[in-house]
């Protein structure tokens, strides 16, 4: 255990090194991450009905082989409105988010996915703290990469990373508990 | 006695789960010989002397080890790579691995940002780097679930809250 809290130390510190990243430089590189722990809430009828309509979407677009027509039915579901106030519909509404993306890039529509996570994914925004907030990050990281946008796809990654590490330090508080 | 014979046991066990395969006994006898020339092979000789130590009553003139030198041979196991099965131990040693990673990402990226020399934008190596090791990150943190799987999971828990349970 002690060696855990060795690397967490060090892994503070360099967390702490970037904070200087917190304004973004010439090179239009945003690294801002905000972020918020998954907080589940008072379950609702209008919660669980979402929650069933994102796993009916989850099951549809698994019988569908080709990459863009599974990306299409996975959008269709991001157009319902996600309940308000409600920290699980958020982590299903981004896994369906995250899932459509990596359909997309597989479809090589990597313009798509930038349309999708682009707006969706403000340095400005606080995310939850989940790995479907990463997975996103590293979608729409891809993505900028593809198309030759570098700032925009290192900040990704690098917002995915801090993300990663803040979900490895709640994952170790869980086994150390 | 007992100890003596869990302890063999133990150590068969150990050396198999490594995939060593068990000396034959002309291979002790010479390694007994020799064991001057394995200095420079610590691998070899730490496994050998494993083996002297799991049959200890074939080999009376090894059979006596200091607690020193047991301890750096359980050391020398421990520390290899463990086949399966690691446990929390291995998990937790699993996590520090990819904190550490997680840490060389955020150095490359902070070093990329301070280095005046680098051009204003990031190179095509660098971006690739640190896609790596994104993605080396999310897979770390795999929960081994697919994505109906998961959503599965959310739905169920979701609806045992709503009803009480």
């Amino acid at each position: 255990m002690r060696r855990s809290w060795i690397g967490l130390i060090g892994l503070i510190g360099l967390i702490g090194c970037t904070a200087e990243l917190d304004e973004p430089r010439a090179s239009e590189l945003d690294t801002r991450l905000e972020t918020h722990a998954v907080v589940a809430g008072q379950p609702t009828a209008a919660g669980l009905a979402y929650l069933e309509y994102a796993l009916a979407a989850h099951r549809e677009a698994d019988a569908i082989a080709e990459p863009l027509a599974r990306a299409e039915r996975l959008l269709a579901a991001l157009d319902r409105p996600v309940p308000e106030r409600d920290g699980i519909a958020e982590i299903a509404a981004l896994e369906l988010s995250a899932r459509a993306s990596e359909s997309l890039l597989a479809a090589e529509a990597d313009e798509r996915v930038l349309a999708l996570l682009g707006p969706a994914l403000p340095t400005d925004r606080s995310l939850p703290i989940d790995r479907a907030s990463a997975r996103c990050l590293l979608a729409l990281g891809d993505a900028a990469a593809r198309t030759g946008d570098h700032a925009l796809a290192m900040g990704s990654y690098a917002r995915a990373l801090e993300l990663l590490s803040l979900l490895m330090m709640v994952g170790m508080e869980e086994v150390d508990s | 006695m007992t100890d003596s014979l869990s302890q063999s046991d133990l150590i068969e066990r150990e050396l198999a789960a490594l995939g060593e395969e068990p000396l034959q006994d002309d291979e002790l006898a010479m390694l007994a010989g020799e064991a001057q020339a394995l200095d420079g092979e610590p691998a070899v000789a730490s496994t050998a002397r494993l083996f002297e130590l799991a049959q200890p009553y074939d080999h009376a003139d090894h059979a006596e080890l200091s607690e020193l030198a047991k301890q750096r041979i359980w050391r020398t196991v421990d520390s290899r790579p463990r086949p399966s099965g690691v446990g929390r131990r291995g998990r937790e040693v699993g996590l520090v691995a990819v904190v550490l990673a997680l840490a060389a990402a955020l150095v490359l990226v902070v070093v990329d940002l301070d280095d005046e020399r680098s051009p204003p934008e990031p190179r095509d190596r660098e971006v690739a780097a640190l896609a790596d090791q994104t993605r080396s990150a999310l897979r770390a943190l795999d929960d081994g679930l697919g994505d109906t799987a998961r959503a599965e999971r959310l739905t169920s828990e979701y609806q045992q809250r709503l009803e009480g349970r």
